[in-house]
């Protein structure tokens, strides 16, 4: 499979979790999307040699995301939408099984997942929403296997005493 | 009390946003596969503010109404084709005008250099004979343009091309990009307009360009007799 080829499944199979990953390190959808076009954009232009590419991308993803977020801090920009930070959830649920999980859970979910750490809400989106393992995350956090596994762990102890507390 | 996988469970039905805006694959990617002039136009169309595409198209005029009164031409010479189609009026010199020896002694541009055509007189840079322009959507027709942008910033016009036959010709290529008119850069409507005023008003006796070709930026300053 050629390298452009390549990079054209990842986006058709990745495009959705990447974008969850972006919004959830920028809060505004429309920098999420713009971030990931130009890691594409910028992968077709120059090919990479990277071994993992999907693992790449997402670093790349977060990189750039991050940039833009340090930016926006230091020019004193708001960052999010209009309305604040946006969620990486939708508000209107479409499918059956979403609908299962009323609007209150969902607010309680959302409220959960944002009073984590950084770290820790990336650890929780790349497991959850990336269906990564520790050892992708590792090489897409640049940590060690071993610190990614505890920051999940101590991500999703903190929103079941959460969510515990909320939903007994 | 909630246990570890009931967590997981609840986050993995949450609905989540889906981009708006990102196409399904790559290959639809406005703009995907587009090449030259036809991918330029659409990052003009994306990028460019209306008001400050409007500037660089009257800067264009005035820099054109510029360009266009370079040449001179002496004694009974034919008017060429193009330049009566634009209702140029022409402005004829005394064949030992200082700008016709200049010429002579500085031959610019394809005319003097391939000696084809005998009748024009291709005028040195430091030399323009200040026409009036009063057809502006032939001159449009015959130098296309581009607002240069960067960092989203107007910083001047790229020439993007010069059609043949153009009175243009000699003095501007494609690629060339004009970033200042007499030392007022090109940033904003204002200045803009200013310049355009100021060239199309005929009061200055020299026009002062600064202009980048080839990564090479130079000041050329043209004398309006």
């Amino acid at each position: 499979m050629s390298f452009r080829s390549s990079v054209e499944e990842l986006y058709r199979t990745a495009r959705d979790q990447l974008f969850t990953y972006a919004l959830s390190i920028t809060g505004d959808s429309s920098l999420s999307e713009d971030v990931v076009q130009d890691v594409f954009r910028r992968l077709c232009q120059e090919p990479v040699d990277a071994k993992d590419l999907r693992s790449y991308v997402f670093r790349s993803v977060r990189n750039r995301a991050l940039d833009h977020v340090r930016f926006k801090s230091r020019s004193g920009r708001p960052t999010g939408d209009s309305t604040g930070w946006a969620s990486i959830y939708r508000s209107d649920a479409a499918t059956p099984e979403e609908r299962m999980v009323s609007a209150e859970t969902a607010r309680q979910v959302e409220a959960a997942l944002y009073e984590l750490e950084p770290d820790e809400r990336e650890c929780i989106v790349l497991h959850i929403y990336g269906e990564m393992t520790f050892e992708t995350m590792s090489k897409v956090l640049e940590a060690p296997m071993g610190t990614v596994a505890s920051r999940y762990r101590r991500g999703l102890a903190k929103l079941r005493e959460t969510l515990g507390r909320e939903m007994p | 009390m909630m246990k570890d996988e009931e967590v997981e469970k609840l986050l993995r039905v949450m609905p989540l946003k889906k981009p708006v805006r990102m196409p399904e694959t790559l290959s639809e990617r406005p703009g995907a596969g587009r090449r030259g002039w036809a991918a330029l136009g659409r990052v003009v169309r994306c990028r460019v503010p209306a008001w400050q595409a409007a500037a660089a198209a009257m800067l264009a005029v005035a820099l054109y109404a510029s360009a266009g009164s370079l040449f001179a031409h002496a004694g009974k010479e034919a008017v060429p084709t193009h330049r009566s189609e634009f209702g140029l009026p022409t402005k004829v010199l005394p064949p030992d005008s200082d700008a016709t020896v200049a010429a002579a002694s500085s031959p610019v541009g394809p005319h003097a250099a391939n000696g084809t055509d005998n009748k024009t007189i291709a005028a040195p840079r430091n030399v323009v004979v200040a026409m009036a322009l009063t057809n502006p959507g032939a001159a449009m027709q015959s130098l296309q343009f581009a607002p240069l942008m960067s960092n989203g910033q107007m910083q001047g016009v790229t020439i993007a091309n010069v059609a043949t036959g153009s009175l243009a010709v000699p003095y501007l290529a494609s690629g060339d990009q004009i970033l200042a008119v007499n030392g007022t850069p090109i940033n904003s409507m204002t200045s803009a307009v200013n310049i355009c005023q100021q060239l199309l008003s005929g009061g200055s006796t020299s026009v002062t360009v600064t202009m980048e070709r080839d990564g090479q930026r130079q000041n050329v300053v043209y004398s309006i007799q």
